[in-house]
């Protein structure tokens, strides 16, 4: 039976990653607006994903504007994938 | 984390924020339908042109014309996706996308193969029409429930 990920668990953890499994990489600017957080707040969840090497973040300019794309590494992947199961499985337990 | 496990029900609002997220970032952020079905048909053309072109005859200019505009609108696609904060994944991660896309691989490459054989060697003249409107079609579906190559887009 698969385990729940501690670091995936909290809520805006678990919402960055699932937005993160839907594309290659996502802008910091993007996952700020469809989490309604501050700058401070997202870049701290982020960090906890970096430390746990399941996101990487990547400062690209574009049109002269710094712009930080985060993406879903494949430990960061399997990992989701293995949150998202187990939260199946405890649904489908009686 | 076992000793503190969620509820059914705290197990449930965790998926259904994942999913709630995931659905609303993929319908949200998604091209206008005017580009996809402008892929769609360009797409078409290509099989169409493959289908009814013989020896240099001017049915080649449709795979000409309806290469360079899936060429072009493609590239619009993922820039319109990119400005917005969204690079889209051209190689899928997920088993589910994959798999949709082998099918759809599979499928194109038998749909150009019988474009042009069914008409040549059967003399079945309707064939390039139907295998141009089915790759059309079966294309504006996948720009639709798959837009960003990865998750698919689900019916509330």
């Amino acid at each position: 039976m698969p385990e729940l990920d501690p670091i995936i668990h909290a809520p805006n953890r678990l919402r960055i990653c699932a937005m993160l499994a839907t594309s290659a990489e996502l802008d910091f600017r993007l996952l700020k607006e469809q989490l309604d957080v501050s700058d401070s707040v997202l870049s701290k969840q982020l960090k906890a994903l970096e430390d746990a090497n399941y996101i990487e973040a990547k400062k690209r300019s574009y049109n002269g504007r710094p712009r930080t794309w985060v993406s879903l590494t494949d430990l960061g992947q399997s990992a989701f994938n293995n949150h998202v199961a187990a939260l199946k499985s405890i649904i489908n337990s009686d | 984390m076992k000793n503190d496990l969620p509820s059914q029900t705290e197990a449930k609002d965790a998926l259904n924020a994942v999913h709630n997220i995931q659905q609303n970032l993929l319908i949200d952020y998604s091209p206008p339908v005017w580009l996809r079905l402008l892929m769609s048909l360009s797409y078409g053309a290509i099989f169409f042109g493959y289908g009814m072109t013989e020896h240099e005859n001017t049915w080649a200019l449709a795979i000409i014309v309806g290469a360079i505009i899936f060429t072009l609108s493609t590239a619009l696609y993922y820039y319109l996706y990119k400005i917005q904060g969204i690079r889209i994944r051209i190689i899928p991660r997920s088993i589910k996308a994959e798999k949709i896309n082998a099918y759809a691989a599979i499928g194109f490459a038998a749909l150009g193969f019988l474009s042009r054989f069914l008409r040549t060697e059967m003399s079945l003249d309707w064939a390039p029409h139907i295998c141009a409107a089915t790759a059309s079609i079966v294309m504006f579906w996948l720009l639709i429930k798959l837009p960003t190559g990865e998750t698919v887009v689900k019916e509330n």
